[in-house]
């Protein structure tokens, strides 16, 4: 009976051992086709191109940074780096001050639009941006906003606020509203206490915002592809696809190029990945 | 909050006016007044620079356009495959993950999630070069493994290349959604779970009766999610192949912006792009009601 109890324990110990190698083996696998893609792009950005062509899988054998120094030497980079600089920039101090200032209202007062203008915003998370292409392109042309250094903007920032709102809502309303109660009854004005208290408070989801605003201005493709035009003004996502016609051959280069445009991305996710998630997954969840 | 809050804090809307207004200003600028454009000009024809009121004539020729509805059966393509790998197979990784059985489940979701922050750009750009005929990593693999027969041209063979570039999109966010299911696996009170455990419930059914139920929030928004996405999907297909060989890998975006910069037609363009918003808000209301009825409806949500 005892004996028949062991072996019967063993074999369940058996099975969850077999069942935690195929369930790692497994997670592992999936994480290196996540991860393999950039790394090829990494090290096949230091090769040559003769190397290259050789074997497209192998470790290059020196560190050859030709394709880097050639692309800095042509210089158009520069100027896409700082218009695409500018464009973020802009843009997260405008999404965040904007939303800010709507999360908070959303978050503390009651008023009979607060339905409406919630809803006016959630329709921006779920409307198909690129479906906007068109539109937006028509109504900057019929204006005269088209292609200067402003343009990207407001798409930019009308895009980038409704996750923003949700988020800072979310955090405000987590923040006891005592707070700015004790701060009334000494006397503190509304903005001083918004300011001074609630601001502060709010940091680690500001930083957030500031983070997600960061990649996914720096990333964005299609509103500058429509609404730009001068070669001057070209945002680097721009840039890499003029890049792609001009040296379409040029494999090692082009991987080169990718990478330049990616190291500001993947240095704020090795840095910040912890914040990158967490708004990301609260933004999702709340949605 | 309190009693006490209401009465101190319930202004008038001119007060709050100036927190709202920039913010709906801007946004009403970019995200709404362009719909209303757009459906102004859709009701016109703009052929030979000449702006001629149609009505409605431009829906009834959308309704009968043939490669506006191949355009959407490539997005219904990519909802559909968003569905089977965002959906199901992340959160049947996320449960893995959530397991006590996995070693380095933070360098694990770390990697996994990788490929969500790079520019959809890059990452087209980058399985240009995977699915390059000659000097591709994918052809070139297969031949190493002597799956010579297996090796073609990824992203010029009709048959193929929507599904060439599903995989792209699925390699970008599988990852991102399984994140998003950990979170919500994350938020469940682990009593209640062991309270399952104890009564005797197996995974499989703490995972149907406890686990599933108790998610409903996430489980609504990664559905909203990934369908939305699998409508407004543009840059992938532009930078991988331009939907083409013809329309093969066009998707609704790419429709009307071929209309738009290539056929310089404004107002089909605009039809185009006003009956992208209305077949995605369509779907997505679609799903929620189902899920809502089918599912959901069991869980009041975390």
């Amino acid at each position: 009976m005892q004996g028949e109890e062991k072996t019967a324990e063993t074999k369940n110990r058996t099975r969850a051992l077999l069942l935690k190698i195929l369930l790692n083996g497994f997670l592992m696998l999936y994480a290196a086709t996540a991860i393999f893609p950039p790394i090829w792009m990494f090290y096949s950005s230091i090769k040559t191109q003769a190397e290259f062509a050789v074997n497209v899988f192998s470790l290059p054998t020196h560190v050859y940074f030709t394709n880097y120094i050639k692309i800095f030497g042509m210089g158009t980079i520069y100027r896409a780096t700082f218009n695409s600089l500018f464009a973020s920039l802009v843009s997260i101090i405008l999404i965040v001050m904007l939303s800010f200032a709507v999360g908070y209202v959303l978050a503390r007062y009651h008023f009979r639009l607060k339905r409406p203008i919630y809803l006016f915003f959630l329709f921006g998370i779920l409307v198909p941006v690129y479906g906007l292409l068109v539109p937006v392109f028509i109504q900057f042309k019929a204006i005269g906003m088209l292609d200067n250094q402003f343009t990207i903007i407001p798409p930019m920032v009308a895009f980038g606020m409704p996750i923003s709102i949700f988020l800072i809502e979310g955090y405000v309303n987590s923040i006891p509203i005592s707070l700015e109660e004790s701060a009334y009854m000494d006397g503190s004005s509304q903005l001083n206490s918004i300011a001074r208290i609630i601001f502060p408070i709010c940091s680690p989801i500001v930083a957030t915002i500031v983070i997600l605003s960061f990649l996914s201005t720096w990333n964005e493709f299609g509103f500058p592809l429509v609404l730009l035009r001068s070669p001057q003004l070209k945002t680097v996502p721009l840039w890499l696809r003029t890049f792609f016609g001009q040296y379409a051959t040029d494999y090692t280069g082009l991987m080169a190029a990718l990478m330049i445009a990616s190291i500001p991305v993947i240095i704020a996710y090795l840095i910040f990945h912890e914040k990158i998630m967490q708004g990301l997954t609260a933004g999702a969840v709340k949605g | 909050m309190g009693a006490k809050s209401v009465s101190l804090f319930r202004p008038s809307f001119q007060r709050l006016a100036p927190y709202l207004v920039p913010a709906i200003l801007i946004y009403g600028f970019c995200a709404i007044l362009p719909i209303i454009g757009a459906f102004r000009y859709s009701l016109y024809t703009d052929l030979e620079f000449k702006l001629k009121y149609v009505g409605l004539a431009n829906y009834l020729t959308l309704i009968f356009d043939s490669d506006f509805w191949l355009c959407f059966g490539n997005n219904m393509i990519l909802v559909s495959i968003n569905f089977v790998f965002q959906i199901v197979l992340a959160f049947i990784i996320a449960i893995w993950m959530h397991s006590k059985l996995v070693v380095l489940r933070d360098t694990v979701r770390i990697l996994l999630f990788f490929p969500a922050i790079l520019s959809a750009i890059v990452v087209s750009f980058l399985w240009m070069l995977i699915y390059n005929v000659d000097y591709g990593m994918l052809n070139v693999f297969l031949k190493a493994v002597h799956l010579q027969s297996w090796t073609r041209a990824w992203l010029s063979d009709p048959d193929i290349v929507i599904f060439a570039v599903v995989v792209v999109t699925t390699w970008q966010y599988t990852g991102f959604f399984v994140v998003i299911f950990l979170a919500g696996l994350t938020n469940i009170p682990e009593e209640l779970i062991e309270a399952a455990e104890i009564d005797g419930a197996s995974i499989s059914q703490r995972t149907v009766h406890v686990t599933l139920p108790l998610m409903s929030g996430t489980w609504r928004a990664v559905l909203i999610l990934s369908t939305a996405n699998g409508m407004k999907l543009f840059e992938h297909p532009f930078v991988l192949t331009g939907g083409g060989p013809g329309l093969h890998s066009a998707v609704l975006a790419i429709y009307a912006y071929n209309n738009l910069f290539f056929r310089s037609n404004l107002s089909y363009g605009s039809t185009v792009s006003i009956g992208t918003i209305i077949l995605s808000f369509a779907l997505i209301g679609a799903i929620t009601l189902l899920a809502d009825r089918l599912v959901l409806r069991r869980g009041n949500g975390i």
